[in-house]
């Protein structure tokens, strides 16, 4: 009996194991719950249908791939392995950009890139991200590089550092020979081309992009800033709608006039535009409500939205302010503790006074005013 | 007799398999656009929320795994909500437990816009279930704008609240609800549509919550994230995994809801992870019982979705 009972508890718990989890589903099909279920196998004929848009169907393997063109940027081409199931991007050879002499130690330096709308005309809701490759509009332009803290100190009398030639096939500039000022900033200048001093914008506004440099090391794959005359034309009938602000905020009548700097607050590590941040220029003023205004977006994200300081005083979530009449000296910002929802103060933000811009009578100057994060 | 019993408890059907994971993005990618339905922000701590057919609307999301590299299966479908919507009207009527008696006999309700702003509804979001769509009132969507308008006072005045202030004066805040038709309606909804628990993240008002999001908790500054859900299939011979955002409420209906429907070619692959190591990774050999992989956008956004997947429950080493 005790063997018997014995083998009848060995049965219990070997069965107890064996039959278990024993569904085996057959290739093209997938357990669920207990049985199989068929899978979704793409059909060759039907492939292409199959795949989600930025994908496509390769009908030898039956699988969709992402299209490689999506991947693969500019200056590079798409390269499939043998069974085509993987490519890679392999530069074509051609330069994207022109080549810049090896610079010396202390020496001059040389400076490629492209050039940029400040807002893209045909995409508002691009900021500084649009290159300007067409051959049409590059040759209506000029690049020069200038020491901005002279230009925004002399203005049209400031000797530019050099000229930038541009190559209309890559649709990119080179400068070289550029000797790098003492107090290491260089301002790349985009403007009509033959432009004269103080003549007004025929298309193209003279719009200075500032870096911080380096001599002896070159500035390769960098961008120049270019705002349309239709866009600024746009900000100044926009301000225009108000007689009074734009009389008190530029006494020459037009923003371009007075000239103009357009900072950009944001988070120096992230890049975040920061909003609910005043303005401040100088050791500890606050840039005037009657001669700013905010840029900010509308509903659909687009950036058509001018707010007068008057109307309201710090950024929005753009981070952009304009500064009419700006003067050379230093720029900086602090959170508005009068409002709470903002990054500003969640972020605890902190823009040092260290940052020089300006302006200058007929120019505009983009800067970016980055500021460190303390929460 | 006990021979018997035994043999049919051995019909145990397969346990399925449990994702525990963890989305993560770079510092460009606001994840306020990662929300489904989709809604825009407007900066000034309102929304709008565009409609199927607008550019770039995004419904759900559909987490996919390849099998041996010959088909799909939908493993599921998931939204991603802010944790808490301060204005939801479901969440009006929320009494203010914490609040001491004041004696003046009145009841008194979460202000959801108190200050300071923890603001949950921006700043932290949460992976959660997908409720089936067209089936009524009992999942209205998430433009409460729009469906709750029936259900208001007619004394209310506010048209989009927010939570903005100026003078430190807190402006628009709250629509005005009638509260029986609001505590009616917001009890019929479906088991699957979410709303967040101001007092609890992890035991939602309604719907599933499955985690959060990582970033840091705007009540705490702390890092937070990270995320877990059961999938019914058996995922033993799985070679991709992909989430395709997809526009389609369509594909939520109750007829298709648990289908295995392919990936909807009018959808995005917004994340992706191969074993080849063509995107992401899957690993399959560095921890017994458990694999791990890493999604990664085919675009190059900075997006991120990392994951440990306990493949059989019922053979895990780990021992739930």
């Amino acid at each position: 009996m005790k063997v018997f009972n014995t083998l009848v508890l060995s049965l219990i718990f070997s069965l107890s194991f064996q039959s278990c989890h024993s569904v085996d589903c057959g290739e093209g099909t997938v357990e669920e719950n207990g049985t199989c279920v068929p899978l979704n196998i793409p059909d060759v004929i039907e492939g292409e249908t199959l795949c989600a848009s930025g994908s496509h169907w390769n009908s030898a393997l039956g699988q969709c791939f992402v299209d490689p063109e999506t991947v693969c940027g500019t200056g590079t081409q798409v390269v499939w392995n043998e069974d085509s199931s993987e490519f890679t991007c392999v530069s074509t050879g051609n330069p994207e950009l022109p080549e810049c002499p090896e610079a010396t130690p202390g020496g001059p330096i040389c400076i490629t890139g492209k050039v940029r709308y400040f807002i893209d005309p045909g995409d508002e809701t691009k900021l500084m991200t649009s290159e300007i490759t067409d051959p049409l509009i590059l040759d209506q332009i000029e690049i020069v590089v200038y020491d901005p803290l002279d230009y925004a100190a002399k203005g049209s009398d400031s000797e530019p550092l050099g000229r930038a030639t541009i190559d209309a096939t890559l649709g990119a500039f080179i400068a070289t020979e550029i000797i790098v000022p003492t107090q290491g900033y260089i301002a790349l200048v985009v403007r009509d081309k033959n432009w004269t001093p103080d003549s007004d914008p025929e298309s193209w506004p003279f719009t200075g992009y500032a870096y911080q440099a380096t001599p002896g090391i070159n500035i390769e794959g960098t961008y120049a800033v270019t705002i349309t005359n239709d866009q600024l034309n746009t900000w100044q009938s926009d301000l225009e709608t108000d007689p009074s602000f734009i009389g008190e905020a530029c006494s020459e009548g037009h923003i371009y006039n007075c000239g103009t700097w357009i900072g950009i607050y944001q988070d120096e590590e992230s890049k975040t535009p920061i909003d609910g941040v005043v303005p401040y220029y100088g050791t500890n003023t606050r840039v005037p409500a009657t001669s700013m205004a905010f840029i900010d977006k509308n509903t659909d994200g687009k950036l058509n939205i001018l707010t007068r300081g008057t109307d309201r005083a710090h950024t929005s979530d753009t981070g952009i302010v304009m500064y009419f009449g700006a003067e050379l000296t230093s720029y900086f910002g602090l959170c508005d503790f009068l409002v709470t929802d903002n990054l500003c103060n969640d972020w605890e933000m902190n823009f040092p006074k260290t940052l020089q811009g300006g302006s200058s009578q007929k120019t505009l100057f983009v800067e970016f005013v980055d500021g460190t994060r303390l929460n | 007799m006990t021979l018997v019993i035994v043999t049919f408890s051995c019909n145990e059907p397969y346990h399925g398999s449990r994702i525990v994971g963890n989305i993560y993005t770079g510092g460009v990618i606001d994840q306020n656009t990662l929300v489904t339905p989709s809604r825009i922000s407007a900066g000034d701590g309102t929304y709008t929320y565009p409609v199927t057919d607008d550019a770039g609307y995004i419904d759900h999301y559909e987490l996919y795994a390849g099998i041996d590299g010959i088909g799909t299966v939908r493993l599921k479908n998931f939204l991603i909500r802010p944790v808490i919507e301060n204005h939801h009207p479901c969440l009006q009527f929320v009494r203010d437990e914490l609040r001491v008696d004041d004696g003046d006999g009145e009841e008194h309700f979460l202000n959801m816009c108190s200050y300071p702003f923890p603001d949950l509804n921006r700043d932290l979001y949460a992976v959660v279930s997908a409720a089936p769509s067209g089936i009524g009132t009992a999942n209205p969507g998430y433009n409460f704008l729009e469906w709750a308008f029936d259900m208001r006072d007619p004394e209310n005045t506010v048209l989009n609240p927010s939570c903005k202030t100026v003078g430190g004066e807190l402006q628009d805040n709250r629509i005005l609800y009638i509260k029986e038709a609001v505590n009616a309606y917001c009890s019929q909804l479906h088991k699957d549509y979410y709303i967040g628990n101001p007092y609890q993240l992890t035991a939602p008002v309604n719907g599933e919550f499955y985690g959060l999001v990582d970033n840091l908790d705007p009540r705490t500054g702390l890092a937070t994230g990270g995320f877990s859900f059961p999938v019914r299939y058996k995922l033993q011979d799985i070679t991709s995994i992909f989430v395709v955002a997809d526009p389609d409420p369509d594909r939520l209906s109750t007829e298709n809801f648990d289908e295995n429907l392919p990936p909807n070619p009018e959808g995005r692959i917004i994340l992706m992870g191969n074993s080849d190591g063509s995107f992401g990774y899957l690993d399959k050999d560095m921890f017994e019982g458990t694999w791990h992989g890493l999604m990664e956008s085919p675009y190059g956004e900075q997006i991120w979705f990392e994951y440990t997947l306990f493949y059989d429950l019922d053979e895990d080493s780990v021992y739930f």
